[in-house]
């Protein structure tokens, strides 16, 4: 599904590189479940969002599904990052001026899916998080653990094939990041492929396989 | 999709209200400055085009070159046999008129209801054809072919008889002639040349009022405006070509004058604001307050939009995760572009509403602004509201492209992680905000400017007095003939202190012709502007003479051949001693029996020319009476009632001469009152959005300050420090806006004889002012913050 050749990330400023990723060879198959671990600085962020289509690499290869990513226009990029990916943050991102159904329905609207259709699918999730009461309210009248629950549900409900999450427990409490890890664990289960950047020895567990980086290698 | 954008605006302006304040209230300021100029606009750019035949009409103007008078040498007047002539010679020419007018005629409906209205006599039926008349009682082609007939406009006819059918009714003109009504027309449209005419009568009933109408038709008399249609897809400037012949065979053969003239074809199209000859059926447009309006509202239009530009970008940072998040569940650039787009478009149609509102609540003043009577109906016309509807769409275009632009290119990996562009951007930002500033002060400078020069005008010694002068104009010869007899009563009264006839005012001689003097070098012949007054001319208005007598009731010769010349006559004849000298005017003699100390006759945008007085009743229009300033209704009433002794049946109509003089600087009084609106305005819209820039610059920067302060700067220290990077904006603003308003204004000095000199002091005056007026704006921002508690800020973050 996913295959890194030799990527490289880093920022030139006055002939000094600085380097945050270097010589990432990774391949990664449908129906995984990774948990990526490293201490702070070590470029796990980067490599989720170079694998999620929203930084480039500075140099390498990047095959999605055996597609050429790095030589990929803009366009293109957004075209199958949006059908294919879904995002969770540890701050979770919701829009503040939207309510729960109407951050739901965003991804949906940009996918140009039918009102009755859109409908039909936000009216599923929210009866499968057990949120329909919740759907009015704006994300700040809402818990962490709520608002991260509306994200995941944000980040699925365009059927992704892949879900990168950054540290998605990383602001709740024991209790609620528990919960988030088993819904993780049952997407998982059901087929989607789960890429996790973590700290936390526990929440890596969920995963299948770690990933470990330091100072922008892959430790072996 | 358009629903969640709208969705996201909406909630957006209900939550930050300043935000929202300040950028509606600039942009429905700007809408509505622009949505009433626009009125203003099309009404004159579409003056006198709403006819059919508009593209293929023309008006002969003619040239006489030399012969400068009130600033031009050509006119617009021409000879009563032209028309005729070129229909004749030129087989383009499809079809003429011939017309005059007279104004203030004193119009009788059943010898009882009294009017005064303008008539305008013309070739019948050609008018109507040309100028496509609808009629609707009667038909073009023979309702004026009888004498004393008259056909009336759809409104005058239903002032003079109500629901009456009008036709077959009478009216009675200047208490003597008796017209019937054959005919009623569709009232033209305002901005039409004939709209003040709803009485035309024929050439012909015109021709029967006269007594000498050889020689009021004849080639030697100027009075008549010529308009020539021509056939479709000739080229104007091909017939006139052939027009030096006409002069040739025609007008100098008949008068036998060597007098060099020119003949011009001016398109209708360009005779209302492109005029440039004396003399039209109706005062003209003025292609410069167009255009200067056109440019104010451009002026705060930008100005409004540069707000909103500078209040979303600055708060563009806020928003920088919101965009992160949706591209990352997938908007693409062009979606997001469009929802930063509609949310300006939403901002400008909210605006638009309440510009709506005020151009409903300005429309009196703004009348009074451009001297044009629009109704409050006319904003509602559906022209106007597409226009208005264009305009706000395109005030919110224009202000969200950049915004747009800026705020779709945020990198969601970065934006996501928190390091958002809070520093970007500002170098544009700055950058705009002179941009306003520069046009703000220009602005004020410019006002001030054009204020010193009126005051100028207004102070400045004319050579005659104004004050306390009532004029009354005496409208027609019987009132001419009493006139002795109310001179008389009037001296009665004590608080009159002098009374004089004169055929002008001081504040403005228009007639001019040419005086002969036979020297040793042969004779000489000066252009020369002309009046006639009487014994108390001199004296009530206070005009010097600098050598010779006044007119003297003790000399019999004096009313028949006695002449008094200005300074600048004597200096043009070439005489140092001219009391005495023998005139030549017009073929008659006159001996100068005085020498005027010049005074300036006209507008100060001309220099002061030659004239001469003479006395001659016949030719007397004007009674100008010199009163104490005391108890001045009770001397008006006395006027009045000496008046109704004469002339009851003339209104009574009276005016102040300062106010008279005052009028003749009308259009530089618009033009002044246009420019210190706009600069009030643009200064405005400038600082509501420096106070929104402050407000948030403050608030970026508590923490900074709360620094500050624990550090131990005091109050007036981060008061300076953030106020003073505004000003220094407002610095560099002046350094634009001196040199332009230099320029301007410079420019329009030019057009008059007597000017200010620009002095450095009213850019002083003006950069100061808006140094001032940013600095109290940014005041209240900067001072709130910097009394707020340090720690508060600090623990905040």
């Amino acid at each position: 599904m996913i295959k890194l050749n030799n990527i490289s990330k880093y920022y030139e400023n006055k002939f000094i590189k600085t380097f945050v990723l270097r010589n990432i060879n990774l391949e990664i198959n449908e129906g995984e479940f990774i948990s990526v671990m490293g201490p702070s600085g070590a470029g796990k962020s980067t490599l989720l969002y170079i694998i999620g289509m929203l930084d480039t690499a500075s140099e390498g290869e990047y095959y999605f599904y055996d597609e050429p990513v790095h030589k990929m226009k803009e366009k293109k990029l957004t075209e199958l990052h949006k059908s294919h990916i879904g995002f969770v943050f540890q701050q979770y991102h919701l829009i503040d001026e939207l309510t729960v159904l109407e951050n739901l329905e965003t991804p949906l609207l940009y996918q140009k899916i039918k009102t009755s259709e859109r409908k039909g699918m936000v009216a599923d999730l929210l009866d499968r998080f057990n949120m329909v009461a919740k759907k009015d309210l704006f994300p700040n009248q809402l818990s962490g653990g709520q608002q991260q629950l509306v994200a995941i549900a944000r980040a699925i409900i365009t059927k992704p094939k892949l879900i990168l999450a950054d540290e998605p427990t990383g602001n709740l409490h024991s209790g609620q990041g528990k919960e988030i890890m088993e819904l993780l664990k049952k997407l998982n289960d059901e087929g989607t492929t789960i890429i996790q950047v973590t700290h936390s020895e526990e929440n890596a567990k969920y995963g299948n396989k770690i990933i470990k980086l330091n100072d922008g290698w892959i430790e072996k | 999709m358009i629903k969640n954008y709208f969705k996201i605006v909406i909630r957006n302006i209900t939550r930050h209200k300043t935000f929202t304040f300040l950028n509606i209230s600039g942009l429905a300021i700007g809408i509505a400055v622009a949505s009433l100029i626009m009125l203003y606009v099309k009404f004159e750019w579409e003056y006198d085009k709403s006819y059919p035949n508009t593209d293929s009409i023309y008006r002969v103007i003619q040239r006489q070159p030399g012969n400068i008078f009130m600033g031009t040498d050509y006119f617009g007047v021409t000879q009563e046999p032209l028309g005729r002539t070129l229909q004749l010679e030129f087989p383009e020419v499809n079809n003429y008129v011939t017309m005059s007018s007279w104004k203030d005629v004193v119009i009788n409906i059943d010898r009882k209801k009294n009017y005064e209205e303008d008539i305008l006599y013309a070739t019948a039926p050609n008018l109507f054809n040309m100028f496509s008349f609808e009629f609707i009682q009667g038909n073009p082609e023979n309702a004026l072919s009888q004498q004393n007939t008259v056909i009336l406009s759809e409104n005058d006819a239903k002032k003079f008889f109500g629901n009456d059918n009008p036709v077959g009714k009478t009216i009675t003109v200047r208490e003597n002639e008796t017209w019937t009504v054959t005919g009623v027309f569709k009232s033209m449209p305002a901005n039409s040349q004939f709209a003040n005419y709803g009485i035309i009568t024929s050439f012909e009933t015109y021709a029967s009022t006269l007594n000498n109408r050889e020689q009021t038709f004849a080639w030697g008399n100027n009075s008549w405006c010529t308009y020539v249609q021509l056939k479709n897809g000739i080229n104007p400037e091909f017939t006139q070509t052939k027009l030096p012949y006409i002069i040739k065979k025609y007008v100098n053969s008949a008068t036998g004058s060597k007098k060099v003239r020119e003949y011009y074809l001016q398109s209708l199209k360009d005779t209302h604001l492109y005029n440039k000859a004396n003399f039209a059926l109706n005062e003209n447009g003025d292609i410069k307050i167009v255009l200067v309006l056109i440019a104010m509202a451009f002026i705060i239009i930008t100005i409004a939009s540069i707000n909103y530009m500078n209040l979303s970008t600055a708060r563009a940072s806020l928003r920088a995760r919101e965009v992160g998040v949706r591209k990352v569940i997938g908007a693409n650039k062009i979606q997001l572009i469009t929802q930063f787009v509609s949310d300006s478009i939403v901002y400008s149609i909210v605006a638009g509403i309440f510009a709506l509102i005020l151009d409903l609540l300005f429309l009196p003043s703004f009348n009074q602004l451009v001297g044009i009577k629009f109704s409050s109906t006319a904003l509602f016309q559906p022209s106007f509201l597409i226009g208005f509807l264009v305009i706000t769409l395109l005030v919110g275009l224009l202000s969200g492209a950049y915004p747009a632009f800026v705020l779709s290119n945020y990198q969601p990996a970065q934006v996501i992680k928190g390091d958002n562009a809070k520093g970007k951007h500002s170098a544009l930002r700055r950058i705009l905000v002179v941009t306003q500033f520069a046009a703000s002060i220009a602005l004020i400078a410019c006002t001030f400017i054009i204020l010193s020069q009126m005051n100028y005008i207004r102070n400045k010694d004319m050579g005659y007095n104004r004050e306390n002068i009532i004029v009354l104009p005496l409208k027609d010869a019987s009132v001419v003939k009493q006139l002795e007899l109310m001179k008389n009563d009037l001296n009665r009264h004590s608080s009159i202190v002098e009374v004089t006839a004169s055929s002008h005012l001081p504040i403005n001689i228009n007639s001019s012709t040419h005086v002969k003097i036979s020297g040793e070098t042969g004779e000489i012949d000066v252009q020369s502007y002309q009046m006639y007054g009487d014994y108390n001319f001199l004296p009530t208005f206070g005009i010097s003479i600098v050598d010779g007598r006044n007119f003297s009731k003790s000399v019999a010769t004096d009313s028949a051949n006695a002449v008094l010349i200005n300074q600048s006559l004597a200096r043009s004849l070439g005489l140092k001693d001219a009391v005495g000298k023998t005139l030549n005017i017009n073929g008659d003699k006159y001996n100068v029996i005085g020498i005027i100390k010049d005074f300036n006759m006209h507008s100060l945008h001309q220099k002061i020319l030659p004239l001469f007085i003479r006395m001659h009743e016949p030719w007397l229009q004007y009674l100008s009476i010199k009163t104490k300033s005391q108890d001045l209704p009770a001397t008006i009433d006395y006027i009045k009632s000496v008046w109704n002794r004469y002339a009851e049946q003339r209104a009574f109509d009276y005016s102040f001469l300062d106010s008279d003089f005052n009028s003749l600087y009308k259009r530089e009084e618009r033009f002044a009152e246009i420019v210190s609106y706009s600069s009030g305005l643009a200064i405005f819209i400038a600082c509501l959005g420096l106070l929104g820039l402050a407000s948030f610059i403050v608030e970026q920067k508590r923490k900074e300050i709360g620094i500050r302060k624990v550090l131990g700067a005091s109050v007036s220290d981060v008061v300076g420090t953030l106020s003073k990077q505004f000003l220094k904006l407002v610095f560099y603003a002046n350094i634009i806006a001196v040199p332009a308003a230099y320029y301007f204004m410079t420019n329009w000095l030019q057009d008059f004889a007597y000017r200010i000199n620009i002095s450095w002091w009213i850019f002083v005056l003006s950069g100061g002012m808006a140094l001032l007026i940013a600095l109290i704006t940014v005041s209240s921002q900067t001072i709130k913050a910097a009394l707020s508690n340090p720690v508060k800020s600090i623990r905040y973050e």
